[in-house]
Protein backbone atom coordinates (compact mmCIF):
# COMPACT_ATOMS: atom_id res chain seq x y z
CA UNK A 1 0.00 0.00 0.00
CA UNK A 2 1.54 3.58 -1.27
CA UNK A 3 2.12 6.02 1.55
CA UNK A 4 1.91 8.66 -1.03
CA UNK A 5 0.62 11.61 1.00
CA UNK A 6 -1.26 13.97 -1.33
CA UNK A 7 -0.73 17.89 -0.64
CA UNK A 8 -2.46 20.62 -2.35
CA UNK A 9 -0.94 24.07 -2.10
CA UNK A 10 -3.38 26.84 -2.39
CA UNK A 11 -0.56 29.83 -2.41
CA UNK A 12 0.18 33.10 -4.40
CA UNK A 13 2.43 32.00 -7.14
CA UNK A 14 5.11 29.68 -8.12
CA UNK A 15 7.98 31.15 -6.47
CA UNK A 16 6.16 30.65 -3.42
CA UNK A 17 5.02 27.49 -4.17
CA UNK A 18 9.07 26.07 -4.76
CA UNK A 19 10.09 27.49 -1.80
CA UNK A 20 6.83 25.65 -0.22
CA UNK A 21 8.04 22.98 -1.70
CA UNK A 22 11.33 22.66 0.11
CA UNK A 23 9.47 22.91 3.58
CA UNK A 24 7.39 20.56 2.49
CA UNK A 25 10.47 17.86 0.86
CA UNK A 26 12.33 18.65 4.48
CA UNK A 27 9.89 17.72 6.84
CA UNK A 28 8.68 14.55 5.06
CA UNK A 29 12.00 13.24 4.98
CA UNK A 30 12.20 9.85 2.74
CA UNK A 31 7.97 10.08 2.65
CA UNK A 32 6.70 10.43 -1.01
CA UNK A 33 4.10 12.87 -1.44
CA UNK A 34 2.92 14.64 -4.47
CA UNK A 35 2.33 18.43 -4.35
CA UNK A 36 0.09 20.13 -5.92
CA UNK A 37 -0.41 23.91 -6.42
CA UNK A 38 -3.76 25.16 -6.64
CA UNK A 39 -4.81 28.42 -8.45
CA UNK A 40 -7.73 29.62 -9.61
CA UNK A 41 -8.61 28.78 -13.48
CA UNK A 42 -7.39 31.80 -15.62
CA UNK A 43 -7.35 33.19 -19.23
CA UNK A 44 -3.74 35.23 -20.24
CA UNK A 45 -6.73 37.47 -21.68
CA UNK A 46 -7.66 38.44 -17.93
CA UNK A 47 -6.06 41.44 -16.00
CA UNK A 48 -2.73 41.06 -14.59
CA UNK A 49 -1.84 38.20 -12.35
CA UNK A 50 -5.78 37.43 -12.25
CA UNK A 51 -4.85 33.89 -11.36
CA UNK A 52 -1.72 34.37 -8.55
CA UNK A 53 -1.57 36.90 -6.37
CA UNK A 54 -3.19 37.50 -2.98
CA UNK A 55 -6.23 38.36 -5.14
CA UNK A 56 -5.65 35.10 -6.90
CA UNK A 57 -5.68 33.01 -3.49
CA UNK A 58 -8.94 35.22 -2.60
CA UNK A 59 -10.41 34.20 -6.27
CA UNK A 60 -9.46 30.67 -5.41
CA UNK A 61 -11.53 31.23 -1.86
CA UNK A 62 -14.32 32.72 -3.97
CA UNK A 63 -15.02 29.80 -5.98
CA UNK A 64 -15.03 27.17 -3.53
CA UNK A 65 -17.67 29.09 -1.77
CA UNK A 66 -19.83 28.94 -4.89
CA UNK A 67 -19.31 25.33 -5.65
CA UNK A 68 -20.30 24.39 -1.90
CA UNK A 69 -20.70 27.22 0.16
CA UNK A 70 -17.11 27.13 2.12
CA UNK A 71 -13.88 25.06 2.14
CA UNK A 72 -15.20 22.31 4.58
CA UNK A 73 -17.81 20.51 2.59
CA UNK A 74 -15.89 21.23 -0.94
CA UNK A 75 -14.11 18.51 -2.82
CA UNK A 76 -10.87 19.78 -2.78
CA UNK A 77 -10.48 18.30 0.92
CA UNK A 78 -11.42 14.91 -0.77
CA UNK A 79 -8.68 14.79 -3.40
CA UNK A 80 -6.12 16.20 -0.43
CA UNK A 81 -4.27 14.78 2.39
CA UNK A 82 -3.58 17.99 3.26
CA UNK A 83 -4.16 21.31 2.27
CA UNK A 84 -1.94 24.34 3.09
CA UNK A 85 -3.52 27.64 2.98
CA UNK A 86 -0.25 30.11 1.89
CA UNK A 87 -1.22 33.80 2.27
CA UNK A 88 2.16 36.12 2.98
CA UNK A 89 1.64 38.38 5.73
CA UNK A 90 2.08 41.40 4.05
CA UNK A 91 -1.08 40.94 2.65
CA UNK A 92 -2.10 42.16 5.85
CA UNK A 93 -1.26 45.73 4.92
CA UNK A 94 -3.62 45.54 1.66
CA UNK A 95 -6.24 48.05 1.40
CA UNK A 96 -9.11 46.60 0.25
CA UNK A 97 -12.00 46.80 2.74
CA UNK A 98 -14.58 43.91 0.73
CA UNK A 99 -11.85 41.80 1.49
CA UNK A 100 -11.44 42.77 5.17
CA UNK A 101 -8.43 44.63 4.48
CA UNK A 102 -6.22 46.09 5.99
CA UNK A 103 -5.70 43.99 8.90
CA UNK A 104 -2.15 44.66 10.03
CA UNK A 105 -0.91 45.34 13.82
CA UNK A 106 2.42 46.28 14.55
CA UNK A 107 5.36 43.51 14.42
CA UNK A 108 6.70 42.42 16.83
CA UNK A 109 5.55 39.72 16.94
CA UNK A 110 4.78 38.29 13.77
CA UNK A 111 2.17 36.58 14.63
CA UNK A 112 0.22 39.55 15.56
CA UNK A 113 -0.73 40.35 12.21
CA UNK A 114 -0.72 36.77 10.86
CA UNK A 115 -3.28 35.75 13.29
CA UNK A 116 -5.47 38.43 12.24
CA UNK A 117 -4.77 38.03 8.60
CA UNK A 118 -5.75 34.18 9.32
CA UNK A 119 -8.98 35.26 10.17
CA UNK A 120 -9.28 37.41 7.42
CA UNK A 121 -8.18 34.27 5.29
CA UNK A 122 -11.28 32.20 6.73
CA UNK A 123 -13.83 34.61 6.08
CA UNK A 124 -12.86 34.03 2.75
CA UNK A 125 -13.45 30.58 2.98
CA UNK A 126 -16.78 31.51 4.75
CA UNK A 127 -15.21 29.34 7.65
CA UNK A 128 -15.18 30.20 11.30
CA UNK A 129 -12.36 27.59 12.38
CA UNK A 130 -9.84 25.62 10.38
CA UNK A 131 -11.51 22.94 8.71
CA UNK A 132 -9.61 19.49 9.57
CA UNK A 133 -6.29 18.23 7.21
CA UNK A 134 -5.96 22.02 6.75
CA UNK A 135 -3.02 24.13 7.74
CA UNK A 136 -2.18 27.90 7.07
CA UNK A 137 1.27 28.93 6.05
CA UNK A 138 1.70 32.59 6.47
CA UNK A 139 5.58 33.78 6.28
CA UNK A 140 5.90 37.23 7.55
CA UNK A 141 6.59 39.60 6.11
CA UNK A 142 6.40 37.25 2.88
CA UNK A 143 7.75 33.79 1.87
CA UNK A 144 11.22 35.59 0.30
CA UNK A 145 11.89 35.73 4.39
CA UNK A 146 12.14 32.11 4.38
CA UNK A 147 14.37 32.42 1.43
CA UNK A 148 16.53 35.02 2.85
CA UNK A 149 16.92 33.32 5.88
CA UNK A 150 17.62 30.07 3.79
CA UNK A 151 20.13 31.76 2.08
CA UNK A 152 22.18 34.77 3.73
CA UNK A 153 21.10 34.06 7.22
CA UNK A 154 23.93 36.46 7.69
CA UNK A 155 22.85 39.62 5.67
CA UNK A 156 23.41 42.70 8.17
CA UNK A 157 19.87 44.50 7.40
CA UNK A 158 17.89 41.20 7.62
CA UNK A 159 19.53 40.35 10.69
CA UNK A 160 18.53 43.51 12.52
CA UNK A 161 14.87 42.88 11.79
CA UNK A 162 14.27 39.09 10.86
CA UNK A 163 10.45 38.31 10.33
CA UNK A 164 9.63 42.32 10.31
CA UNK A 165 11.62 43.47 7.72
CA UNK A 166 9.21 44.71 5.10
CA UNK A 167 10.21 43.60 1.59
CA UNK A 168 12.27 41.13 2.03
CA UNK A 169 12.98 40.27 -1.21
CA UNK A 170 14.91 43.12 -1.58
CA UNK A 171 17.70 41.43 0.21
CA UNK A 172 18.00 39.01 -2.38
CA UNK A 173 19.06 41.44 -5.05
CA UNK A 174 21.48 43.04 -2.45
CA UNK A 175 24.52 40.06 -2.06
CA UNK A 176 27.43 39.61 -4.01
CA UNK A 177 27.24 39.44 -7.42
CA UNK A 178 27.74 35.49 -7.45
CA UNK A 179 25.61 34.82 -4.93
CA UNK A 180 22.49 37.07 -5.30
CA UNK A 181 19.13 35.95 -7.26
CA UNK A 182 16.06 37.64 -8.58
CA UNK A 183 12.44 36.41 -7.62
CA UNK A 184 11.66 34.54 -10.60
CA UNK A 185 11.18 30.64 -10.69
CA UNK A 186 13.97 29.47 -12.45
CA UNK A 187 16.00 30.92 -10.12
CA UNK A 188 14.32 29.51 -7.01
CA UNK A 189 14.72 26.21 -8.37
CA UNK A 190 18.24 26.53 -8.84
CA UNK A 191 18.44 26.97 -5.01
CA UNK A 192 15.48 24.56 -4.32
CA UNK A 193 17.52 21.89 -2.63
CA UNK A 194 18.77 24.36 0.21
CA UNK A 195 15.12 25.65 0.89
CA UNK A 196 15.46 22.02 1.92
CA UNK A 197 18.34 21.56 3.46
CA UNK A 198 18.30 24.75 5.44
CA UNK A 199 14.36 24.24 6.48
CA UNK A 200 15.08 22.59 10.00
CA UNK A 201 17.31 25.87 10.74
CA UNK A 202 14.72 28.34 9.50
CA UNK A 203 11.75 26.52 10.85
CA UNK A 204 14.08 27.18 14.44
CA UNK A 205 15.08 30.73 14.11
CA UNK A 206 11.32 32.07 12.40
CA UNK A 207 8.58 32.48 14.25
CA UNK A 208 5.81 31.60 11.01
CA UNK A 209 8.18 28.92 10.16
CA UNK A 210 8.52 27.12 12.69
CA UNK A 211 4.00 27.46 13.40
CA UNK A 212 3.88 25.84 9.63
CA UNK A 213 6.42 23.28 10.32
CA UNK A 214 4.25 21.88 13.45
CA UNK A 215 1.22 22.57 12.57
CA UNK A 216 1.86 20.60 9.14
CA UNK A 217 3.68 17.69 11.25
CA UNK A 218 0.29 17.37 13.35
CA UNK A 219 -1.74 16.48 10.36
CA UNK A 220 0.54 13.75 8.33
CA UNK A 221 -1.48 10.65 7.71
CA UNK B 1 -13.13 28.50 -58.98
CA UNK B 2 -11.68 25.32 -59.48
CA UNK B 3 -10.37 25.03 -63.01
CA UNK B 4 -10.64 28.11 -64.14
CA UNK B 5 -8.44 29.94 -65.71
CA UNK B 6 -6.69 32.76 -63.26
CA UNK B 7 -5.48 35.95 -65.77
CA UNK B 8 -3.24 37.12 -62.91
CA UNK B 9 -1.17 34.34 -62.25
CA UNK B 10 2.45 35.15 -62.50
CA UNK B 11 2.01 38.21 -62.00
CA UNK B 12 2.88 39.36 -58.50
CA UNK B 13 6.60 36.96 -59.22
CA UNK B 14 6.83 39.22 -62.23
CA UNK B 15 6.38 42.55 -59.71
CA UNK B 16 8.59 41.02 -56.87
CA UNK B 17 11.66 40.80 -59.97
CA UNK B 18 10.94 44.85 -60.61
CA UNK B 19 10.83 45.67 -56.80
CA UNK B 20 13.58 43.85 -55.45
CA UNK B 21 14.01 41.65 -52.96
CA UNK B 22 14.48 44.19 -49.76
CA UNK B 23 10.72 45.63 -50.81
CA UNK B 24 8.29 44.68 -48.31
CA UNK B 25 6.08 43.19 -51.07
CA UNK B 26 9.18 41.26 -51.80
CA UNK B 27 9.57 39.96 -48.40
CA UNK B 28 6.13 38.43 -47.88
CA UNK B 29 5.96 37.15 -51.32
CA UNK B 30 8.92 34.91 -50.06
CA UNK B 31 7.29 34.15 -47.24
CA UNK B 32 4.15 32.90 -48.88
CA UNK B 33 6.05 30.85 -50.76
CA UNK B 34 7.94 29.12 -47.82
CA UNK B 35 5.06 28.35 -46.08
CA UNK B 36 4.52 25.32 -44.93
CA UNK B 37 2.14 23.35 -42.55
CA UNK B 38 3.87 21.22 -40.06
CA UNK B 39 2.03 18.54 -38.84
CA UNK B 40 4.27 17.25 -35.46
CA UNK B 41 3.97 13.66 -35.04
CA UNK B 42 5.03 11.52 -32.07
CA UNK B 43 6.94 8.81 -33.50
CA UNK B 44 8.72 11.02 -35.63
CA UNK B 45 9.80 13.56 -32.87
CA UNK B 46 10.94 10.56 -30.85
CA UNK B 47 13.34 9.37 -33.64
CA UNK B 48 11.79 6.49 -34.31
CA UNK B 49 9.92 7.30 -37.60
CA UNK B 50 11.13 8.72 -40.64
CA UNK B 51 10.35 12.14 -41.64
CA UNK B 52 8.81 11.63 -45.10
CA UNK B 53 8.91 15.83 -45.82
CA UNK B 54 12.29 16.92 -44.49
CA UNK B 55 13.11 20.64 -44.57
CA UNK B 56 15.67 22.67 -42.27
CA UNK B 57 15.05 23.11 -39.18
CA UNK B 58 12.54 21.04 -39.00
CA UNK B 59 10.86 18.14 -41.06
CA UNK B 60 7.12 18.87 -41.46
CA UNK B 61 6.28 15.88 -39.25
CA UNK B 62 8.79 17.01 -36.72
CA UNK B 63 11.92 15.42 -38.09
CA UNK B 64 15.43 16.84 -37.51
CA UNK B 65 14.41 17.46 -34.13
CA UNK B 66 17.76 16.86 -31.99
CA UNK B 67 19.43 18.87 -34.57
CA UNK B 68 17.16 22.02 -34.15
CA UNK B 69 17.55 21.42 -30.34
CA UNK B 70 21.44 21.51 -30.99
CA UNK B 71 21.41 24.66 -32.26
CA UNK B 72 18.67 26.13 -30.00
CA UNK B 73 20.84 25.69 -27.54
CA UNK B 74 24.19 26.75 -29.04
CA UNK B 75 21.92 29.97 -30.51
CA UNK B 76 21.18 30.82 -26.91
CA UNK B 77 24.68 31.52 -26.15
CA UNK B 78 24.30 34.98 -28.74
CA UNK B 79 20.76 35.72 -28.78
CA UNK B 80 19.16 36.81 -25.81
CA UNK B 81 15.57 35.30 -26.92
CA UNK B 82 17.07 32.28 -27.86
CA UNK B 83 18.59 32.11 -24.08
CA UNK B 84 15.08 33.42 -22.95
CA UNK B 85 13.30 30.60 -24.70
CA UNK B 86 15.56 27.59 -23.40
CA UNK B 87 15.03 29.23 -19.70
CA UNK B 88 11.71 29.24 -20.23
CA UNK B 89 11.33 25.76 -21.64
CA UNK B 90 12.97 24.31 -17.73
CA UNK B 91 10.11 26.83 -16.44
CA UNK B 92 7.26 24.62 -18.60
CA UNK B 93 9.10 20.93 -17.77
CA UNK B 94 9.87 20.91 -14.11
CA UNK B 95 11.24 17.33 -14.32
CA UNK B 96 13.82 18.32 -16.67
CA UNK B 97 17.11 19.98 -15.31
CA UNK B 98 19.30 19.93 -18.95
CA UNK B 99 18.26 18.98 -22.04
CA UNK B 100 19.75 18.68 -25.56
CA UNK B 101 21.00 15.80 -28.01
CA UNK B 102 23.30 13.44 -28.82
CA UNK B 103 24.32 10.21 -31.13
CA UNK B 104 21.47 7.78 -30.75
CA UNK B 105 24.45 4.95 -30.21
CA UNK B 106 25.33 6.72 -26.77
CA UNK B 107 22.13 6.56 -24.92
CA UNK B 108 20.73 3.17 -23.85
CA UNK B 109 18.11 2.94 -27.01
CA UNK B 110 17.65 0.18 -29.09
CA UNK B 111 19.70 0.53 -32.44
CA UNK B 112 16.29 -1.02 -33.93
CA UNK B 113 14.04 1.88 -31.85
CA UNK B 114 16.28 4.96 -33.32
CA UNK B 115 15.63 5.93 -36.95
CA UNK B 116 17.85 8.63 -37.13
CA UNK B 117 21.60 8.91 -35.75
CA UNK B 118 20.66 11.73 -33.11
CA UNK B 119 18.13 11.99 -30.41
CA UNK B 120 16.66 14.38 -28.11
CA UNK B 121 18.53 13.67 -24.58
CA UNK B 122 16.98 15.11 -21.22
CA UNK B 123 18.65 15.32 -17.02
CA UNK B 124 15.87 13.97 -15.00
CA UNK B 125 15.34 16.14 -11.88
CA UNK B 126 14.14 12.91 -9.47
CA UNK B 127 16.00 9.80 -11.25
CA UNK B 128 19.25 8.99 -9.46
CA UNK B 129 22.31 10.57 -10.36
CA UNK B 130 24.20 9.25 -13.21
CA UNK B 131 21.11 7.22 -14.25
CA UNK B 132 19.03 9.97 -14.99
CA UNK B 133 19.49 10.27 -18.78
CA UNK B 134 16.12 9.98 -20.79
CA UNK B 135 16.12 9.86 -24.78
CA UNK B 136 13.21 11.51 -26.57
CA UNK B 137 12.37 7.64 -26.94
CA UNK B 138 11.81 7.84 -23.53
CA UNK B 139 10.63 11.24 -22.34
CA UNK B 140 7.06 12.23 -22.05
CA UNK B 141 5.87 13.30 -25.31
CA UNK B 142 4.83 16.68 -24.28
CA UNK B 143 8.19 17.88 -23.98
CA UNK B 144 9.00 16.88 -27.55
CA UNK B 145 6.29 19.56 -28.75
CA UNK B 146 7.52 22.24 -26.77
CA UNK B 147 11.02 21.92 -27.78
CA UNK B 148 9.43 21.29 -31.39
CA UNK B 149 7.55 24.76 -30.79
CA UNK B 150 10.73 26.56 -29.43
CA UNK B 151 12.24 26.10 -32.55
CA UNK B 152 10.08 26.96 -34.81
CA UNK B 153 9.46 30.30 -32.74
CA UNK B 154 13.14 31.23 -32.96
CA UNK B 155 15.49 29.18 -35.30
CA UNK B 156 16.82 31.55 -37.58
CA UNK B 157 15.84 28.83 -40.73
CA UNK B 158 12.85 28.36 -39.43
CA UNK B 159 9.90 29.91 -41.76
CA UNK B 160 8.64 33.34 -41.48
CA UNK B 161 4.97 32.76 -42.39
CA UNK B 162 3.29 28.88 -41.37
CA UNK B 163 1.23 27.27 -40.04
CA UNK B 164 1.11 24.15 -37.09
CA UNK B 165 -1.60 22.05 -37.17
CA UNK B 166 -2.82 20.50 -33.98
CA UNK B 167 -0.97 22.13 -32.05
CA UNK B 168 -1.71 21.12 -28.54
CA UNK B 169 -0.95 17.42 -29.83
CA UNK B 170 0.89 15.82 -26.40
CA UNK B 171 0.48 18.69 -23.78
CA UNK B 172 -1.99 18.24 -20.66
CA UNK B 173 -4.30 21.05 -19.99
CA UNK B 174 -1.54 23.15 -17.54
CA UNK B 175 0.73 22.80 -19.97
CA UNK B 176 -1.10 23.41 -23.50
CA UNK B 177 -2.33 26.89 -21.63
CA UNK B 178 0.99 27.78 -20.44
CA UNK B 179 3.03 26.32 -23.40
CA UNK B 180 0.62 28.74 -25.41
CA UNK B 181 1.38 31.61 -23.42
CA UNK B 182 5.02 31.55 -24.09
CA UNK B 183 4.72 30.63 -27.67
CA UNK B 184 2.59 34.12 -27.73
CA UNK B 185 5.73 35.85 -26.03
CA UNK B 186 8.25 34.55 -28.22
CA UNK B 187 6.38 35.26 -31.78
CA UNK B 188 5.92 38.49 -30.53
CA UNK B 189 9.35 39.38 -30.00
CA UNK B 190 11.21 37.37 -32.91
CA UNK B 191 13.18 39.27 -35.06
CA UNK B 192 12.55 39.30 -38.25
CA UNK B 193 8.63 39.16 -37.35
CA UNK B 194 7.09 35.53 -38.05
CA UNK B 195 3.65 35.07 -38.18
CA UNK B 196 2.17 31.04 -37.17
CA UNK B 197 -1.27 30.17 -37.76
CA UNK B 198 -1.89 27.10 -35.22
CA UNK B 199 -4.93 25.27 -34.91
CA UNK B 200 -6.26 23.52 -31.85
CA UNK B 201 -9.06 21.01 -30.28
CA UNK B 202 -7.69 21.75 -26.80
CA UNK B 203 -9.61 24.51 -25.00
CA UNK B 204 -6.59 25.17 -22.19
CA UNK B 205 -4.88 26.17 -25.59
CA UNK B 206 -7.03 29.20 -25.71
CA UNK B 207 -6.30 30.33 -22.17
CA UNK B 208 -2.57 30.97 -22.67
CA UNK B 209 -3.76 33.31 -25.67
CA UNK B 210 -3.21 36.83 -24.47
CA UNK B 211 -6.10 37.96 -27.25
CA UNK B 212 -6.06 41.66 -25.57
CA UNK B 213 -2.89 41.98 -28.03
CA UNK B 214 -4.11 42.88 -31.71
CA UNK B 215 -1.01 40.99 -33.09
CA UNK B 216 -2.23 37.58 -31.20
CA UNK B 217 -6.22 36.89 -32.85
CA UNK B 218 -8.53 33.78 -32.48
CA UNK B 219 -10.55 32.67 -34.92
CA UNK B 220 -13.28 30.51 -34.29
CA UNK B 221 -14.21 27.71 -37.59
CA UNK B 222 -17.96 26.39 -37.72
CA UNK B 223 -20.45 25.02 -40.51
CA UNK B 224 -23.14 26.89 -41.56
CA UNK B 225 -27.03 25.49 -42.48
CA UNK B 226 -25.60 24.48 -45.72
CA UNK B 227 -22.32 23.09 -44.87
CA UNK B 228 -20.33 26.52 -45.77
CA UNK B 229 -17.53 27.21 -43.49
CA UNK B 230 -17.65 30.49 -41.72
CA UNK B 231 -14.77 31.97 -40.01
CA UNK B 232 -15.00 34.25 -36.79
CA UNK B 233 -12.70 36.39 -35.11
CA UNK B 234 -13.10 36.50 -31.20
CA UNK B 235 -11.91 40.06 -30.78
CA UNK B 236 -11.17 41.75 -26.70
CA UNK B 237 -14.00 43.95 -26.60
CA UNK B 238 -15.30 45.66 -24.02
CA UNK B 239 -17.76 42.84 -22.90
CA UNK B 240 -15.10 40.03 -23.11
CA UNK B 241 -13.01 42.36 -20.64
CA UNK B 242 -16.57 42.12 -18.49
CA UNK B 243 -17.03 38.21 -18.53
CA UNK B 244 -12.92 38.00 -17.67
CA UNK B 245 -13.46 39.97 -14.48
CA UNK B 246 -16.46 37.89 -13.79
CA UNK B 247 -13.84 34.98 -13.95
CA UNK B 248 -15.09 33.48 -17.67
CA UNK B 249 -12.19 32.11 -18.72
CA UNK B 250 -11.74 31.80 -22.62
CA UNK B 251 -11.92 27.89 -22.41
CA UNK B 252 -15.11 27.65 -20.33
CA UNK B 253 -16.69 30.45 -23.27
CA UNK B 254 -15.79 28.41 -26.02
CA UNK B 255 -16.92 24.93 -24.66
CA UNK B 256 -20.08 26.75 -23.75
CA UNK B 257 -20.64 27.83 -27.16
CA UNK B 258 -20.01 31.62 -26.43
CA UNK B 259 -17.66 32.52 -28.76
CA UNK B 260 -18.34 29.85 -31.80
CA UNK B 261 -16.06 26.93 -33.24
CA UNK B 262 -17.85 24.43 -31.15
CA UNK B 263 -20.04 22.15 -33.16
CA UNK B 264 -23.62 20.47 -31.77
CA UNK B 265 -22.58 17.11 -30.81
Amino acid sequence: MSDLVRIGLVSEGITDYVVIHGSVRSILGDRTYDLKLLQRESSAFHARHFGGGWKGVSGWCGLVCQRNGGLAEDIVLDTYDILILHLDADVADENEPSKRLPCAVPCPPASATTDALRAVFLSWLNETTLPERTVFCTPSKSTEAWVVEALFPQDSQWKKKRECLPKPETRLGQQPLSARLQKREADYWKHAPRFSTEWPRVAKTLSEAGRFDREFRKLLP
Amino acid sequence: MAGAPNKDFGLAALRVVELGEKHPASIRMTALREYVIYSPTTSVLRGIAPETQPRQPLGLSGGRLPEAVHELLKLSKLDPLAKDVCQDIFGLVHWMIQFGSSPASQLLLSPAASSTSHVVEFKDRFMKKGRNMLSGYDASEGVLYVLFLAVLAVHPRAPQFCAVDNADHGLNPGLAKAVFAKFSEWILRSNPARQILLTTHNPAVLDGLPIQDDRIRLFTVDRDNVGRTVVKRVEYTDKMKKWGEKGWTLSRLWTNKMIGGMPDV
